[in-house]
Formats: C-alpha cells, sequence, structure tokens
C-alpha cells in the first residue's frame, strides 16, 4: 500500500509506552488550513510536526459504496448533527486532508464585499490585507492546479443547469476546483480514486513531508502544554478513529507554537477542553454555517448522475439575496434519499434513478449557533437553529430551481418538503411551499461550511483570536482555521481558508527570519 | 449498549425489508433480502458512533411499538402483514411530529447504504461503472484488518463515459 514518508501511523507505535517529539512549529489537524501553514512553514526551513486524528487511507483502499466511505473518511460516519428544533447534518471529512479529501474541490475567492464587512464591522483584516490575500491565492492557484471543470466532465446534469440559467438569464459558470485531468467519476465524496483532486492530502501534506515536516496520524491532540505563561506544546493520544482502541499518549514540544486548525466545531472544543475563552466567553459561540437543500428532477432524457464532475456548474446569480446554485452527482445511497415513499413505490422508482438530476443550493443563512463540549461526557455538542427568514430563503431557492427544472422539461421534481406532495408536477403546487410555517424541519439541510467560533479581532473582550490568529489569553497557540472567520461568506470557503491560514503561517515564517537576521 | 439483541436484529431486517423490499418493481427486482444485512448490521452496530447505535434502537423500538397507537392497526410492527407494515412506516413518515417522521429518515439512509452500495445492485441501477470488489462487510469473514479500515486494493479504472452524457456541449 502506498504510505507517506515521515508518517507514523497508530500501527507504528502499536506496544509502545510513549512517543515523544519536538519541532518549532506543531499544527493540530491536516484539513485546508493546517497542511497550508506546515507547507509555508516547512519550506521556510521551520520543523513541522503535524497531528491528524484521521488515518491515512492510499487511494487504491478508497472504495465507491459510501458507507464505507463514511467509516474511513468522514466524522462520526457522516452522522454529526445538530442538536436543535431540526437536525442539519454537519458533514466534516475525519482524514488525512481534513474535509478537503472529501468536499467537491470548489474554489472561490472571497467575495471583496466580505473582506470590507469583516474590516468595517470588526476591525479583522489587518494581517490578511485583500492585496497580500490575492498573492497567496495566486501562489494556491498555481501549486494546486486550480483550473476550471473542462467540459468533457460536465456531465448530463452540469449541461442541464448551465442550459437553464442561459436561458433565464442568469449568469452561470463552470466551476472552478482544485482538479487537474478530472475523470468524471462523480466519486468526490469517496475520495479521488484517481487522485486528480488536489486535496490536501494529495498535495500539501506531501509537500510538506518532502520539506522534512513530520505527520502523526490516528492521534487526537487533548492537551496544551503551558510553560511561563505560553503553550509550548501539544499531548495528544493514538486512538483508531473506527474502532476507538487506544494507543499511546504523543507528546510534543514546539519551541515556536501551537497552530490549531482542527475546523469550526473541532477548534473551538479543543479550546474549551483546554480552558481557553473564559476571557470574551466567545470560544464556541456565534457558529455560522451555509446550510443547503436539494431538489430532484425527473427528466424523459437519462441524466446519468454517476458521470462527470461531483459539482460541475453553479450560478452565482442570486449571491446577493444569499444563496447559492450548484449541480451535485450523489453516489446512489444519498440520492435515493430524495425518492418519496418507502416500499413497492420506492422500488418503482429506481427505474427512474438515471433519469435523475440533482442540483443543490447553499444558503448564507443569518442563523448563530454554538458549539460546546459536554460537561460529563466531553462529547461535542453543536446547536443551531435556522431563523425564520432563512427557511424562507431556502424555500425561494426550492422554487427557483424548480422553476429552471420545469423549463428544462422536467416531469417531476422531488422537493422533498414536508408539507408538500412528494412529488410535484407543476410551478402552482410548488409555490404551495410559501403556505408551510417557517419550520426548520420542514426539510433535510446539510451544513458543510462552518465559521466564527472562535472568531478574530483586536479586542480581547470581543474576540478570541488577535488579527494575526495569536490567542488573546495564551500567547504561542494560534488559530489558523475558519473558526477565526467573523462571517460566513456567501461561497465554499476552501480557498480562502488556505488563502488566510498562508498568510498568517507566512508571517510567522518572516519573524523568525527577521530574529535569524538580528 | 452497543450490540441490539437478537430481537432486535429480526426487527431490524423486517423494516429495512418493508422500506426496500426484494421482488417489488420489475425494473429493480433488488432489495433487502439480496443482501446480507446481518452482516452490514454487525459492521453498523461495532463502528457507528455509540449515540447512532443507540438512535436505531430506539426507532427499531418505536417503530416496533408505533401500529399500537394507529388506528385500523392496534398490533405492533412484527405482527402485521407486508402492506400494513408499509402503511404504518408511511403514516409515520407523514407525522406532523417532527421526530416521528424522522425516524424512518434514519432507517432509510441506514438501509439505502446497505443496499444500493453493493456492486451488483449499482450495477441493476444502470450505473456503468461500479467497484470491482464488494464492501468489506459483504465478505463471509472478518479478517485481523478488517477494522484498520479498507485495505483491499480496488481496481480503478476509467469511467465509462455515457453517450448522451458525453455528448458536445
Amino acid at each position: 500500500m502506498e504510505q507517506l514518508p515521515n508518517m507514523t501511523t497508530f500501527g507504528d507505535v502499536e506496544g509502545v509506552q510513549g512517543v515523544e517529539d519536538a519541532c518549532d512549529y506543531v499544527v493540530i489537524g491536516t484539513g485546508a488550513a493546517g497542511a497550508t501553514a506546515a507547507r509555508v512553514l516547512a519550506e521556510a526551513g521551520l520543523d513541522v510536526v503535524m497531528l491528524e486524528e484521521g488515518s491515512w487511507i492510499p487511494r487504491q483502499s478508497l472504495r465507491q459504496d459510501m458507507y464505507s466511505s463514511l467509516k474511513s473518511l468522514w466524522r462520526d460516519m457522516g452522522f454529526q448533527g445538530t442538536e436543535s428544533r431540526a437536525v442539519v447534518a454537519v458533514l466534516q471529512g475525519c482524514t488525512v486532508g481534513g474535509s478537503t479529501a472529501v468536499n467537491s474541490a470548489i474554489i472561490h475567492r472571497l467575495p471583496e464585499q466580505i473582506h470590507a464587512e469583516w474590516e468595517r464591522a470588526y476591525g479583522a483584516t489587518e494581517h490578511i490585507a485583500y492585496a497580500d490575500l490575492e498573492s497567496a491565492w495566486e501562489r494556491i492557484e498555481d501549486e494546486l492546479r486550480i483550473q476550471v471543470t473542462p467540459d468533457e466532465v460536465l456531465g448530463r446534469n452540469g449541461r442541464l443547469l448551465r442550459d437553464a440559467c442561459e436561458r433565464k438569464g442568469y449568469s452561470v459558470q463552470s466551476i472552478v476546483r482544485n482538479v487537474e485531468g478530472c475523470k468524471g467519476t462523480s466519486r468526490c465524496s469517496q475520495g479521488c480514486p484517481t487522485a486528480q483532486r488536489q486535496s490536501m492530502n494529495n498535495a500539501y501534506v506531501p509537500r510538506a513531508l518532502a520539506d522534512g515536516a513530520r505527520l502523526y496520524t490516528d492521534c487526537r491532540a487533548e492537551k496544551v502544554i503551558r510553560e511561563g505563561g505560553r503553550a509550548v506544546g501539544v499531548r495528544g493520544r493514538f486512538r483508531r478513529t473506527l474502532t476507538r482502541e487506544r494507543g499511546p499518549e504523543l507528546t510534543v514540544r514546539a519551541r515556536r507554537g501551537v497552530l490549531v486548525a482542527c475546523s469550526a466545531i473541532q477548534t473551538p472544543i479543543f479550546l474549551q477542553a483546554n480552558g481557553i475563552g473564559r476571557q470574551s466567553r466567545l470560544v464556541g459561540q456565534r457558529l455560522q454555517m451555509h446550510p443547503g437543500v436539494a431538489l430532484a428532477g425527473i427528466f424523459d432524457e437519462p441524466m446519468h448522475c454517476w458521470f462527470g464532475a461531483t459539482q460541475s456548474v453553479e450560478t452565482l446569480h442570486f449571491w446577493e439575496d444569499r444563496y447559492k446554485i450548484e449541480t451535485i452527482n450523489l453516489p446512489p445511497e444519498l440520492a435515493s434519499m430524495r425518492l418519496p415513499g418507502v416500499g413497492t413505490a420506492l422500488m418503482e422508482q429506481f427505474g427512474a434513478f438515471k433519469h435523475m438530476a440533482i442540483w443543490g443550493v447553499q444558503c448564507r443563512m443569518r442563523a448563530h449557533g454554538r458549539v460546546r463540549r459536554g460537561a460529563l461526557t466531553g462529547r461535542t455538542i453543536v446547536k443551531y437553529d435556522m431563523l425564520p427568514e432563512d427557511v424562507r430563503l431556502a424555500k425561494t431557492a426550492l422554487v427557483t430551481m424548480a422553476e429552471m427544472m420545469f423549463l428544462e422539461g422536467a416531469q417531476q421534481v422531488l422537493p422533498g418538503v414536508h408539507g408538500l406532495p412528494g412529488r410535484v408536477s407543476d410551478m402552482d403546487t410548488m409555490r404551495r411551499i410559501f403556505d408551510i410555517p417557517d419550520d426548520p424541519g420542514i426539510f433535510h439541510a446539510i451544513g458543510s461550511h462552518l465559521f466564527g467560533t472562535a472568531v478574530m479581532g483586536q479586542d480581547p473582550r470581543s474576540s478570541v483570536v488577535g488579527t494575526d490568529g495569536q490567542c488573546h489569553e495564551l500567547p504561542g497557540l494560534y488559530v489558523m482555521d475558519s473558526s477565526v472567520f467573523p462571517t460566513n461568506m456567501g461561497v465554499n470557503p476552501q480557498h480562502t481558508i488556505c488563502g488566510v491560514s498562508w498568510l498568517f503561517a507566512q508571517r510567522l515564517a518572516n519573524e523568525e527570519r527577521a530574529t535569524a537576521a538580528a | 449498549m452497543r450490540r441490539l439483541l437478537a430481537f432486535e436484529r429480526r426487527w431490524f431486517q423486517a423494516m429495512v425489508e418493508t422500506i426496500l423490499p426484494s421482488g417489488a418493481s420489475e425494473q429493480f427486482p433488488l432489495g433487502g433480502q439480496d443482501v446480507p444485512l446481518q452482516r452490514f448490521l454487525a459492521d453498523f452496530q461495532r463502528h457507528a458512533p455509540l449515540k447512532i447505535v443507540v438512535g436505531l434502537r430506539a426507532t427499531l423500538l418505536m417503530i416496533f411499538m408505533a401500529p399500537l397507537f394507529m388506528s385500523g392497526m392496534r398490533r405492533t410492527f412484527m405482527a402485521l402483514g407486508a402492506e400494513r407494515r408499509e402503511a404504518a412506516i408511511l403514516r409515520m413518515r407523514h407525522s406532523d411530529v417532527y421526530v416521528i417522521r424522522e425516524l424512518p429518515v434514519l432507517l432509510k439512509t441506514i438501509g439505502c447504504m446497505a443496499v444500493l452500495g453493493v456492486p451488483e445492485v449499482q450495477r441493476s441501477l444502470g450505473m456503468a461503472q461500479v467497484d470491482t470488489c464488494s464492501p468489506d462487510w459483504v465478505g463471509e469473514s472478518r479478517t485481523e484488518d478488517a477494522d484498520a479500515g479498507p485495505t483491499r486494493p480496488n481496481t480503478i479504472t476509467e469511467p465509462v463515459v455515457p453517450a448522451s452524457a458525453a455528448a458536445g456541449s
């Protein structure tokens, strides 16, 4: 099986009493933020150790069936969800590469309006000037081979959305992705089987390792080691994610700093477990998302949703209205959830599976949730309730998509909304969605972009970390991921996370150079 | 808490076979009876987060009991015939109470993972390209490494491009 150099897995430390290491910077998490930071620091000649809770899954072991993928690549087997009036599935990767190993590789730069809002309302952009972000993005776009999805792999689903937008006069584009030479297997969620996606497990983690970094997988960071009021290292524990089998303790001493990049869910949990955030009381608060809902349409012609880029076409026409429509090719296990009914009626619909097109919408909702660590169990508790206006936004987006699908010749659409028929054949019926109460429980939403749970700012009373990512309460501890973003942004966040992490890490590397020169 | 009892395993089998029955459709005859559901369940209860296993057990109990409170049924789920089992689940699915209508969804999700993840089933859905080997849980016996994640190498080939999907843009 394919292995990475400088990598230590659970299997390598079985039977060992304890593992110790020392470095300049220890990075917790190997997703977009952690891997980017490790790549920048390792290239600058700094000694870097990466910790990853999930496992390294070689691409030869990836499977097409969703259940196997959920077991090996996804946090809580994809069953992580909010505990609120209606469950919102919170999907996150838990493997080397984090969520970049299972997402659809969609690349967007942070909209300038959002950057301006972060500055105006939060004073949060001192170290992430837009021009600097653009320079970082140019490097990243080159290194991750970012390009427009080629026409050959748009798939029928993608071409359908493109045609519908053109007919309606909406702006539309093939999605820009960090994929080169996509084979159109529609298997992004199961881990790219051909490794064409330049997710962090294929790009920045190997690059950092080649520059001398070391990686410990199957190891969950637990405690920050403090000395003299500074963070000087991390203690963690090896543990197989699948069987929960415990291994030895890992202690990493970090001479320069500890970088936390575990996502907007796991980062606040780690901070809370270490008693950080008492000053601002903001750790885990202000959780924001882009909850998404989907609409399936049944067409006369086959859609073959198992061919093409998983997500190939999008329209930003409604961005100002706070939603974005995109195509999504779901594996049959998930697509079948769109089919209404059970039993004989359900099975008869499987014959229509190849005629099904699915579009999704991600909404820039206004609701704020929170993340906290259970006092007794230590488990992760996520609370998030959509506001009535958020529910109305999702309803509007569903109606917009239905209108476009009918325009393109859909026989029926499957809205999956409680209170509407399972199959809807006309727009009059679809518009009855507005007569249904604005209750988040009427549809199944998925929240995959997460922000704001350790927000950055200049004032320690209103922010958790400074504008350079350094924790106000504990010098030497830096938060690098989307937890620090003051708001959600209306577009897929991976590129912004990489850009911000790049600038934070570059600043640390520059400080190091300045110290060495002095 | 993690290990389902024998009667719960029977309920699971009966409920998934109700949601995804075999031989119900001429176009798509494969269903719950055509895959080793008990092997899937054993794998699921071993690996799923504890709260989900607990949620599954609660779901099984609720669906088992629900027909007792439904007019025209007044029996447990297992005492009903196939058609009325289907009707009972459908009535739960249409309930105005969020928790009740979501219970069958959890079971449908888990059932679909089992039934629709098998290459033979995917092929019968019309998918042109499927895995060359079945998921680990389908196998006769667990290997030593089964818990370390998928270990058998999979053959990855170029996707077969349906003519309509690849048509000029």
